[in-house]
């Protein structure tokens, strides 16, 4: 009888839960060339960004840049402000000669260089009000597979605007962090010790636009996974908050409906998302992507890896390391190693033995492989 | 002593025969016996009225005329003298004319000496042991003559229960023509006078035959006895001629005996599962909730239980229906040609008569499967004339989830339960009053804290009176609700409750008239009153942030009447014509936001609101319905259809999810929100074939749709106040063949194949207001293909197999066909809408069922079906959908049963 309901559960769990997912590849054949558009205004030091390119296959690593356009901003004051192209598709304001103003409504003129031409809606550069807090909290998650387990860090975002004009937010933010390789060679001390940064991916938004107050409570920003060694030394997250208008949320939304949810009974149905650029030329063109603007807060953390309780093991990620240790090896020892693929680190004196170090990958010893050794100016001093 | 004469002449007017026999102190019989012996009459007569009689004397020179006159006067009896020599002894008087073949009956004739208590102007007949054809009934309702024909009219119910058999056929085999009984077991036939052989069959009862002889209308009640060795399974009602003779089209009757032997997932077979088993009837997906009939969306079907509407069918993401099998005496499914009577949706109606009870003794019966168990209680309140039938089902998944620990099942809960109550009461002179009620519950709890509750409610009060033998009223008031709720309480700074609700309040009146065998005329009245309440999100506990939110209500009225009439032109050709109008008034209390000419609707083209006063007549929308039905009979084995009908839609069902979800909800026309409507023409070829036992159909259809709802993208529906800048509306076109044939017998079941095809047009004047450029489309629910095939066979007396195959292609979908970066942020473009398919679907199920012994008076009836569901176990694919995190992009296909589901459920009856 007992099996009897287990065919049930298994069944019921079928449905309860996402069941049966399973990788597709869909045969698709050929897809739309779209302008993509791609700007966002602040009113921070560094240039803003418009980024022209046309759509690739969904599969592909390549975006396929709109290089020779004339790329233009006009503000509501009527003042034009001409964007440069340094890389291909990638145009940029001159800080000397523009800033964003909080209070300034921003608009994109585009001519293509077919002579296609677009402009974007006037959007509001709004003031945005600072992250509160930042709090790392230490998680255990449990995986789909019963009985396994993921620690890590949570990262939990509190912000506000007492004046409850904001109400509509977006994050970004920026990981650094520090690792060391497992053999540090004495006279290259520069390569044993580097940093690593990553930066977000994915859409994070938020809202509190069915609260009574204009707060973001405890929102999850990012999670630390301990699998990696990111939290091996120390590591920091820099997250920059905006403020969105309810336009530009809204696409958010939308294309966090589309792209980042699914699997459920319930799905919604895809369908064209509208940015806010439209073309001169032809009403009907799609145009994708958007064009913001919106001050910008910033704030970072450093978590420091004591917040994981002691049973947690961080790995170094050069596990795959190996080392060969030579007591006065022979020519024939070393050349036949190194025929092999090991890779010579060096050699030193101990107590009249010549001793050489080989490696299995240069990462294990050079840092700069899989890192920079250019200590970030935002990084503390300290002794480890 | 008797004197022999010779008679002289031929066969004439009986009772001018000169009788020359002497009679002293005869009792009736015995001078009927001699007379008949010795001279061309026969004599028909009821035995008990004449037990009294004598003939005291006759001279032997006197006409049989008078000797019957004197002799029946003080008995309050009299003669009727036919052609062909004929003598009839009725109570009335004399009936005045007589068809001229009212001799030509078969079988013995004999009177009503085995039928019950006989009341002038009623007949009963009840179980007649081994046989009973040919025995003739006189049917002298004493209403006098009419020149248009007398109506046979009365009840036909089960002999064991008094349930009312609904859908029986009563067939005037000599005029090869016949109605069905109606929801409350009654007919009505229009007859000449004279001799008729009526036929009576239903289902697995033994069928019985009649001869009757119609005088004048008058009223024959009859009792069908249950035949042993029932068919039980699902088997589509249509003896003999239905599936030729019927006018309707394109639509469906079953008769639902014990559908527990068919196969199905949970071992729990429900009307709804075998429904999408019928040509033209499509399921988005695996335990996808909501049908598509011939192309039309979800929220264009409409679910009748006992006249009250239901507005979510489904428990448990569409696994189970709502509507409890145990229940259902008999269910229709109209797909076109839809009667006058309904409207209020384009696409379909699904009508669910409900079991009245056992009026003749109690009876408890139930079953058990693997996650629910039912109970039902019938009984009659007085023997005879009133029953009452309560029905009950639930779940005890919570505990069997609590059985299986798996992770991604932590923290949920799915449960069920309903309940279904109906009281049936004749009154004198067959009037009838019937109240059912029902109730449904669902509650889940989906890996999360997210509470999801939901629950159905309904009430119906009915009263029908049956005037003369001609006209039938009835009056009906139903109230139904439809509410659910989503909760979360985990958080309490976050904790919320969301409800929507939906009330229907209807009073309706329909008259049925059948003034002679050429017309059956229908005429009603109804009114309908809704009130929506959108979304009402309210904070829960004092901690919570969560800010009140009402969308505002909304109010409407559906007047409507209809008028329509099934008219006989020939024998050959039966034509429905009908006219339905209804109309819609949307009240207030309402803000109606205002827009900019010449933009589109969109929330920063608003440019005020305007205010309307409660019950002020915010919008007003009105329309015909014709509906048209023309059958032409070929031969008695094969007949041409053909159908119009025009359908107006002023309820909507808001959802922009392939199925139909927890969130979806009503919402009625407006100033923006025009209703629906749809035209239908249907043609169809049946023939029947094999001695009828196998019955095909072809039928052919073409629909068109206009004010469709259609969402932009990412449309948000949840508390949207300005819920228009999110809808758009299109029209649709939809077109199919559909291919059926059934088989009766111990082999029984049908196959159907049918292509249908859907499209969506979306072509507003802003491109924000156009969908594929305003190109049309294939619509979510275009599956082009579609093979079901449902068979059962009788091994044995107790033992069965049931199998069920379906196939169908795999629902449009619209990909990802290209990304681009956004804030480094990968986001994804989609092709042009439903462009691709998902992989099609195709699903093998098989059941076998134990019946318990035979024997007819054991306590405990039972039987035990055991039933793989999906036995190939394929893994149909329900959805596709793309993920992007980190900077990849990632195809996943969902399905929703990916391995066979074995199951075995118990059924009992006290």
């Amino acid at each position: 009888m007992k099996w009897l309901l287990h065919m049930a559960g298994l069944a019921l769990l079928g449905m309860l839960s996402r069941s049966c997912i399973e990788p597709y590849y869909p045969d698709i054949e050929d897809y739309e060339n779209l302008l993509a558009v791609d700007g966002l205004i602040t009113d921070g030091q560094d240039p803003c960004l418009v980024r022209l390119s046309r759509t690739s296959s969904y599969d592909d690593f390549q975006s396929v840049p709109e290089t020779g356009a004339v790329v233009v901003i006009l503000d509501d004051l009527g003042t034009v402000f001409s964007l440069e192209e340094g890389l291909p598709g990638q145009y940029l304001t001159d800080p000397a000669s523009f800033t964003g103003e909080q209070g300034r409504s921003y608009q994109l003129h585009i001519v293509l260089s077919d002579g296609s031409a677009y402009e974007s809606d006037y959007m509001l550069l709004r003031e945005v009000p600072p992250i509160d807090t930042l709090e790392a909290r230490y998680e255990r998650r449990e995986l789909a597979e019963p009985g396994s387990y993921s620690d890590g860090i949570q990262i939990y975002l509190n912000t506000g605007d007492p004046s409850n004009l904001t109400r509509y937010y977006r994050w970004d933010w920026e990981e650094t962090w520090e690792f060391t390789v497992p053999m540090q060679a004495p006279e290259k001390a520069e390569l044993f010790r580097c940093w690593k940064s990553g930066s977000s991916r994915s859409i994070m938004i938020g809202t509190s636009e069915q609260l009574t107050e204009d707060r973001i409570i405890d929102y999850p920003l990012h999670y630390v996974d301990a699998g990696s060694n990111r939290l091996r030394i120390l590591y920091s997250l820099l997250v920059r908050q905006y403020a969105e208008s309810p336009a530009a949320y809204d696409f958010w939304k939308r294309q966090e409906d589309m792209s980042e949810r699914g699997g459920t009974l319930f799905d919604p149905i895809p369908a064209a998302i509208p940015g806010n650029i439209y073309s001169l030329s032809d009403p009907d063109e799609i145009v994708l992507g958007l064009f913001d603007a919106s001050g910008v807060s910033t704030r970072r953390i450093f978590i420091d890896p004591q917040v994981l309780p002691p049973r947690v093991d961080v790995p170094t990620d050069f596990e795959f390391c190996r080392f060969q240790v030579l007591q006065d090896p022979s020519a024939t020892d070393i050349n036949y190693l190194l025929s092999s693929g090991w890779i010579y680190v060096d050699e030193y004196n101990d107590m009249n033995h010549l001793v050489v170090r080989l490696t299995n990958q240069p990462s294990c010893f050079d840092c700069t492989r899989t890192g920079t050794n250019a200590k970030p100016e935002f990084w503390p001093d300290y002794e480890k | 002593m008797f004197l022999l004469t010779i008679p002289v002449g031929s066969l004439g007017q009986g009772d001018t025969i000169e009788v020359e026999i002497k009679f002293r102190d005869a009792p009736f019989e015995d001078f009927v016996r001699s007379v008949e012996a010795r001279y061309p009459v026969r004599f028909f007569y009821k035995s008990n009225w004449v037990s009294n009689i004598v003939i005291t004397e006759t001279t032997g020179q006197q006409t049989l005329g008078s000797i019957l006159e004197r002799a029946l006067e003080d008995h309050g009896l009299f003669y009727h003298a036919g052609e062909s020599g004929s003598i009839i002894i009725t109570s009335r008087e004399p009936v005045l004319s007589l068809s001229a073949d009212f001799l030509s009956t078969e079988g013995e004739l004999s009177d009503l000496a085995n039928g019950g208590e006989v009341r002038p102007g009623e007949t009963s007949v009840s179980e007649f042991q081994g046989g009973g054809n040919g025995q003739v009934i006189h049917i002298n309702g004493g209403d006098g003559v009419d020149a248009y024909g007398f109506t046979l009219a009365g009840n036909v119910r089960e002999a064991a229960s008094g349930e009312p058999v609904i859908g029986a056929v009563v067939y005037a085999e000599d005029l090869d023509r016949g109605v069905i009984t109606d929801v409350n077991g009654n007919y009505l036939l229009n007859l000449e006078p004279g001799i008729h052989r009526i036929i009576f069959r239903s289902l697995g009862k033994k069928e019985h035959a009649f001869t009757v002889h119609i005088h004048s209308s008058g009223i024959l009640n009859v009792e069908l006895e249950e035949k042993i060795n029932s068919l039980k399974g699902v088997e589509i009602v249509a003896e003999g001629t239905r599936n030729v003779t019927r006018l309707q089209m394109g639509m469906d009757r079953i008769e639902l005996r014990a559908i527990s032997e068919m196969p199905s997932a949970f071992g729990e077979m429900d009307l709804l599962k075998i429904a999408q088993l019928l040509p033209g009837v499509q399921s988005v997906g695996e335990g996808a909730s909501g049908f598509n009939v011939r192309g039309g969306s979800t929220g264009q079907n409409l679910f009748l239980l006992n006249g009250a509407p239901l507005f979510n069918t489904s428990h448990f993401f569409g696994f189970f229906s709502a509507i409890n099998p145990d229940m259902v005496s008999d269910f229709s499914l109209y797909k076109s040609g839809i009667p006058a009577r309904y409207g209020g949706r384009l696409s379909s109606v699904f009508d669910v008569a409900l079991k009245t009870g056992n009026r003749k003794e109690y009876g408890l019966s139930g079953g058990v499967s693997p996650v629910t168990g039912r109970l039902l209680l019938e009984g009659p309140i007085v023997k005879e004339r009133s029953s009452f039938i309560i029905g009950s089902r639930f779940t005890y998944s919570d505990w069997v989830l609590g059985q299986i620990n798996a992770p991604s099942l932590r923290n949920s809960s799915a449960a069920f339960q309903d309940l279904n109550v109906r009281i049936n009461q004749d009154l004198k002179k067959n009037g009838n009053l019937d109240i059912s009620a029902y109730y449904s519950h669902d509650r889940f709890r989906l890996n999360s804290d997210t509470l999801y509750d939901y629950a159905n409610g309904s009430v119906s009060f009915s009263y029908k009176q049956q005037f003369r033998d001609k006209l039938v009223t009835s009056f009906s008031a139903i109230f139904s609700q439809y509410r659910y709720r989503i909760s979360s309480r985990e958080e309490p700074l976050f904790a919320f409750e969301l409800d929507n609700r939906i009330i229907h309040g209807e009073a309706r009146s329909d008259l049925a008239w059948y003034p002679n065998k050429a017309h059956k005329v229908k005429f009603g009245v109804g009114l309908v009153y809704y009130r929506l309440d959108p979304g009402t999100l309210q904070a829960v506990g004092e901690t919570s942030l969560v800010a009140d939110h009402y969308v505002e209500h909304e109010k409407g009225m559906e007047p409507s009447f209809y008028i329509s009439d099934e008219f006989r032109i020939s024998n050959r050709i039966l034509l429905y014509g009908g006219l339905r109008v209804s109309s819609f008034l949307y009240l207030g209390p309402r803000t109606v936001h205002l827009y900019a000419e010449g933009l589109p609707i969109e929330p920063e083209n608003m440019t005020g609101t305007k205010f309307y006063e409660p019950n002020e007549i915010v919008s007003s929308y009105w329309g015909p319905e014709p509906r048209i039905s023309l059958r032409y009979l070929l031969d008695s084995y094969s007949s041409l259809k053909f159908s119009y009908n025009r359908m107006m839609q002023y309820l909507h069902m808001i959802s922009n999810t392939t199925a139909v979800s927890p969130t979806d909800y009503w919402k009625l026309s407006d100033p923006y929100l025009k209703p629906q409507s749809g035209d239908q023409f249907a043609l169809g070829y049946y023939l029947d074939l094999l001695g009828n036992s196998l019955e095909t159909s072809v039928e052919l259809y073409y629909k068109r749709m206009v004010q469709i709802i259609e969402y932009k993208g990412g449309a948000r529906l949840v508390l949207n106040d300005l819920l228009e800048t999110d809808l758009i509306n299109g029209s649709g076109r939809a077109y199919g063949l559909e291919l059926l044939v059934r088989k009766k017998g111990r082999l029984n079941g049908w196959a159907s194949y049918s292509y249908t095809r859907i499209f969506h047009t979306v072509n507003g004047s802003f491109p924000s207001e156009r969908i594929n450029n305003g190109e049309p489309y294939p619509a979510n629910h275009d599956k082009p293909h579609e093979v079901s095939i449902t068979g059962n066979y009788k091994i044995s007396r107790r033992f069965s197999v049931s199998t069920n195959f379906t196939y169908s292609t795999g629902r449009p979908i619209t990909y990802p066909v290209s990304r681009f970066m956004q804030r480094d942020i990968i986001l994804l473009q989609y092709s042009f809408r439903n462009e691709y398919r998902i992989p099609d679907y195709l699903r093998w199920d098989l059941s076998a069922t134990l019946f318990g012994n035979l024997k007819s008076h054991k306590l405990i009836n039972g039987d035990l079906t055991l039933s793989v569901y999906n036995v190939t176990g394929r893994d149909n694919v329900y959805s596709i959908y793309f993920r992007s995190h980190e900077g990849v992009t990632k195809g996943y296909s969902m399905s929703v049963i990916s391995q066979p589901v074995v199951s075995l459920t118990y059924n009992f009856r006290l």
